[in-house]
């Protein structure tokens, strides 16, 4: 998607679309992602985990892909849509995913979790029916210390059934 | 940490590109997928003046197969190979292999972003793009002000994240000429998906019993993708018969690897030698799976 970006090492100006509403900043380019999302926006949900693209713990999605946050560059995200975990649920209350998470205990410290829930609200969307084995493969690309993962896919596993519903 | 203070442009033609990097030769630095460019800007382990983003440059991402030769955009993401089907059927086998390679790079959201072209030329001795272009002999197109040269993989991987692209040049395409035969690669990490201690890759082709054409590329025992040219040449002519323990022996006793604070030379030697046993089963083999990537545990 190209978008005109424009500016100087001091402050370049960007818009993009970050849970559905447009958002123009002025910031250095040399902001990452993550860093614009959490201090400019406020959208603490999304975690700094390694800052390296390790760990996964900084995904968001960017038109439709989960990506690492900590790995692109805020102006990178110039004329995107971005989804964090705080627009998975447009109302009060958890969506049918979140619920699930909560039920099967697939959250302990909660460290991976929102970089989880991104991960898995991109699979479901693009592969509703995936097998347990695609599920498995998507989350191992973020790392979680607690749980040992298997709660985790149950409780994909589990949403998946409700959304199907 | 955060990145030192740079100008980031994003140019929309290879023209502007092309100038951006020529005007500051040795201070831009140009930025693809990220995936390697930004944590090393991030840790200030780069601190270039100029960032230019060519992500907004058309005609960099084409996958397509023309007169026998793959021609890839430098700016096709490892997802874009990962599902890739080149055309041309068995004529093209050794194609394959990009997917699996592809396959095998790291994770889904570092696949959606990471190029074959940023992965070339960032030169990470171990990459699996690096040891796959130094297998399949590949030719690394470079543009820069004064034209277009083409380079071949042999001659363009000069060291550690040193390649033959000079200051004002842009890595453009990926060529591969497409051949028949199977081709495969296989690392160990510590995780399937990890860029892997040591990675192996292998092609062969055999005719009537016979190798008609074995080639077998190393990555992470050198500061380059090495070819293992004395293995290559005992093996094609031979009967296919040759053990691969055989194979695996003399592709351990044909290299000297790096020894680091990572992994010791007799170790990665060891790796060498069970990578190497199980690419070659994998390209002479029949029947064998088709292409698939494996990694030790």
């Amino acid at each position: 998607m190209t978008a005109s970006v424009a500016g100087s090492p001091e402050r370049t100006a960007i818009a993009m679309t970050v849970n559905g509403r447009t958002v123009h900043c002025d910031i250095e380019p040399r902001r990452s992602l993550i860093d614009v999302l959490r201090r400019d926006l406020g959208l603490t949900g999304t975690l700094v985990g390694c800052e390296t693209g390790a760990c996964g713990s900084c995904t968001v999605l960017a038109d439709g892909a989960a990506v690492r946050s900590c790995l692109m560059l805020a102006v990178e995200a110039a004329g995107s849509e971005l989804l964090t975990v705080e627009g998975l649920s447009t109302g009060p209350g958890l969506t049918p995913l979140q619920t699930a998470f909560a039920d099967h205990h697939a959250l302990q410290c909660g460290a991976c979790t929102p970089g989880m829930l991104m991960l898995a609200t991109q699979l479901l969307a693009d592969e509703p029916d995936a097998s347990e084995h695609r599920i498995r493969e998507a989350v191992s690309a973020n790392l979680c210390r607690c749980t040992g993962y298997a709660t985790i896919i149950q409780a994909i596993v589990a949403a998946q059934g409700q959304l199907d519903g | 940490m955060r990145a030192a203070p740079f100008r980031y442009v994003r140019p929309t033609t290879l023209e502007e590109a092309i100038g951006e990097l020529a005007g500051d030769p040795e201070g831009a630095r140009v930025l693809a997928g990220g995936q390697s460019l930004v944590p090393a800007l991030n840790s200030r382990a780069a601190t270039p003046r100029t960032v230019v983003d060519i992500k907004s440059v058309p005609g960099l991402r084409t996958l397509a197969v023309a007169d026998g030769t793959a021609r890839i955009g430098a700016l096709s993401t490892h997802r874009d190979l990962q599902q890739w089907s080149p055309p041309g059927g068995p004529a093209s086998g050794r194609l394959r292999l990009l997917a699996a390679a592809a396959a095998s790079i790291g994770y889904e959201p570092i696949r959606v972003r990471g190029t074959i072209g940023g992965s070339v030329a960032h030169a990470d001795p171990r990459a699996e793009w690096c040891v796959v272009a130094a297998l399949l002999d590949a030719e690394l197109v470079l543009l820069g002000p004064t034209g277009v040269r083409a380079v071949p993989a042999s001659d363009f991987f000069l060291g550690r994240h040193l390649t033959a692209v000079q200051p004002g040049e842009l890595l453009v395409e990926v060529r591969v000429a497409a051949g028949e035969g199977r081709a495969a690669i296989v690392k160990h990490g510590h995780q399937p998906s990890d860029i892997g201690l040591v990675c192996v890759a292998a092609s062969a082709t055999v005719t009537d019993g016979a190798v008609t054409s074995f080639k077998i590329a190393v990555g992470g025992i050198a500061d380059r993708p090495v070819r293992l040219d004395a293995v290559e040449r005992q093996l094609e002519g031979s009967s296919s018969t040759v053990t691969f323990a055989d194979v695996a022996d003399l592709c351990a006793q044909s290299v000297q690897p790096i020894e680091d604070a990572v992994a010791t030379a007799g170790y990665r030697t060891r790796l060498v030698r069970a990578l190497s046993q199980k690419a070659t089963q994998a390209v002479l083999s029949a029947p064998v799976p088709a292409m698939r990537v494996e990694v030790l545990r």
